[in-house]
């Protein structure tokens, strides 16, 4: 039913290299110690501080704008779209 | 193919054995939503959720919840044409023109997708577009497994969703890892839905959307953050609305669109500490799809600590899109044309989002210590002005208040 182009295959499998590549070389990255953490405890340095708001304002979007994705969450279906 | 995306999605998974996330938290929430513009659309959402670990290493999430639709309809959208925009059936016949007899039997919400429950129409049709209501109502209902262990968390879930004209059905799966001393984490999604109108003489009533999530979180430095992702959307079947058409000098059309379409969508995310009690966000979207709709989306936001219980913040978001490579004024329409676009989504225009949140944490809530997490927000969103939102609505741009009140319980 989807038919996938090949240009699509390849920037898929583009990403995965440089995902897994990334997981490969995560210890080139600053470490920061877990005594260190303290600020992202805090709800202002979350990156959804206010999930409800996050959830609604992303089916608003939906609704609104022809855009979707980019977010971390998966969402199903509904007619307004 | 779906299932080429399904055994990417495995094969990335064993690549990557030995997942994780931060680990889910007990809680319980109860939140409602508000929604109203100047196209007298409203909706009211509520949802209830609770995430409750049943062992050590499983976890339930559950989410349910109701939103109340009603906006103005509009009969066969505003005429431009001075046709007579008489109210009788309609049925479309092989060029996609409409002629008489039913097209679905109620009013046309060009928003919602919402129908009238009465069933009426609004009668004069030639410039009338706001003298009835619809309303409907949606139920969605989310339920997901946490599996956690270590390092990893994978999620498994199903999403059902039910309306008065549309029923929403997917599955997902979500596995994340963290690395690096839990300073690096990487995520994958897949989720597939099978959707479909439930709204009677329609050939093809069947949508189907399969989703891939890649997300990397990377920890710059005791007061920085940022996270990437990335999303393909493939959609096919019956991606139009059978509740909208347009009527021009050459004819009625109802709305036509092609039956697939893929879209990519990356995004960066920035978290930084400005100072002890002021943090700032920066956001930035770009999308690109195979109908030649490709949008920017920036969003910055600032949030301060103004106690230790009490965080306000102010955001700004900017979002601007180009049009579908099939979108024309509504007047140039003919029934040579292989494709109706008449939802203003798929014409070119820029939208501006201002909003405030708020977050209280109070120590003492009937008896609970610091368990409790209150959050308000309130958004005003404003589109540029567009030819088809002029068309639909009678109104240049669209205008729109949107707030969120939730309530936060924490186990311990």
């Amino acid at each position: 039913m989807i038919i996938m182009r090949p240009s699509g295959i390849l920037r898929i499998s583009l990403l995965l290299l440089l995902v897994t590549a990334l997981s490969a070389c995560g210890d080139a990255f600053v470490r920061v110690q877990p005594y260190e953490r303290e600020y992202f405890s805090r709800d202002s340095m979350k990156f959804a501080p206010n999930e409800a708001r996050a959830a609604f304002e992303e089916h608003i979007f939906s609704i609104r704008e022809a855009s979707q994705g980019g977010t971390t969450s998966l969402s199903g279906g509904c007619g307004c779209r | 193919m779906k299932s080429c995306l399904t055994a990417l999605a495995i094969v990335f998974g064993i690549m990557i054995a030995n997942l994780s996330w931060a680990a889910s938290e007990d809680k319980f929430s109860v939140s409602a939503g508000t929604y109203s513009d100047n196209s007298d659309s409203t909706i009211y959402t509520s949802t209830v959720g609770v995430t409750k670990h049943i062992s050590s290493r499983f976890a339930l999430d559950i989410k349910v919840g109701i939103d109340a639709i009603s906006s103005a309809t509009q009969s066969r959208g505003s005429s431009t044409s001075g046709g007579s925009g008489d109210t009788g059936d309609e049925d479309e016949d092989e060029d996609g023109e409409v002629e008489d007899d039913s097209v679905s039997g109620g009013p046309i919400d060009a928003v919602t997708a919402a129908t009238s429950s009465s069933g009426g129409t609004s009668g004069s049709g030639n410039a009338d577009v706001t003298d009835k209501s619809s309303e409907s109502t949606r139920v969605p209902i989310t339920v997901s497994v946490i599996y956690e262990e270590g390092d990893d968390a994978l999620t498994l879930g199903t999403y059902w969703s039910f309306e008065d004209t549309y029923q929403g059905r997917s599955v997902f799966a979500n596995y994340v890892r963290s690395l690096n001393m839990q300073n690096t984490e990487l995520g994958i999604g897949v989720s597939q839905s099978f959707d479909n109108w439930t709204v009677s003489d329609l050939d093809e009533s069947d949508r189907y959307e399969t989703q891939l999530n890649l997300t990397a979180m990377q920890l710059l430095s005791p007061r920085a953050k940022m996270q990437a992702s990335y999303t393909l959307t493939a959609s096919n079947g019956y991606l139009a609305s059978p509740f909208r058409y347009i009527e021009t000098t050459t004819g009625n059309y109802l709305e036509k669109l092609p039956d697939e379409r893929m879209g990519n969508a990356v995004a960066l995310k920035l978290i930084t500490l400005l100072d002890e009690p002021t943090s700032l966000h920066l956001s930035y979207r770009y999308y690109m799809d195979d109908w030649d709709i490709d949008s920017h989306t920036a969003e910055i936001e600032v949030l301060r600590d103004i106690t230790s219980r009490f965080t306000v913040g102010g955001r700004y978001r900017y979002y601007t899109q180009s049009a579908a490579s099939f979108t024309k004024s509504p007047d140039e329409y003919t029934a040579d044309d292989r494709y109706v676009a008449i939802d203003y989504r798929y014409s070119e225009f820029a939208a501006h989002t201002l909003g405030m949140s708020f977050i209280y944490r109070p120590h003492e809530f009937f008896g609970s210590t610091d368990r409790i997490k209150l959050k308000f927000s309130v958004d005003a969103y404003q589109t540029t002005e567009n030819d088809l939102i002029k068309y639909w609505y009678r109104e240049d741009s669209l205008t729109a208040f949107f707030s969120s009140l939730s309530v936060e319980y924490l186990f311990k």
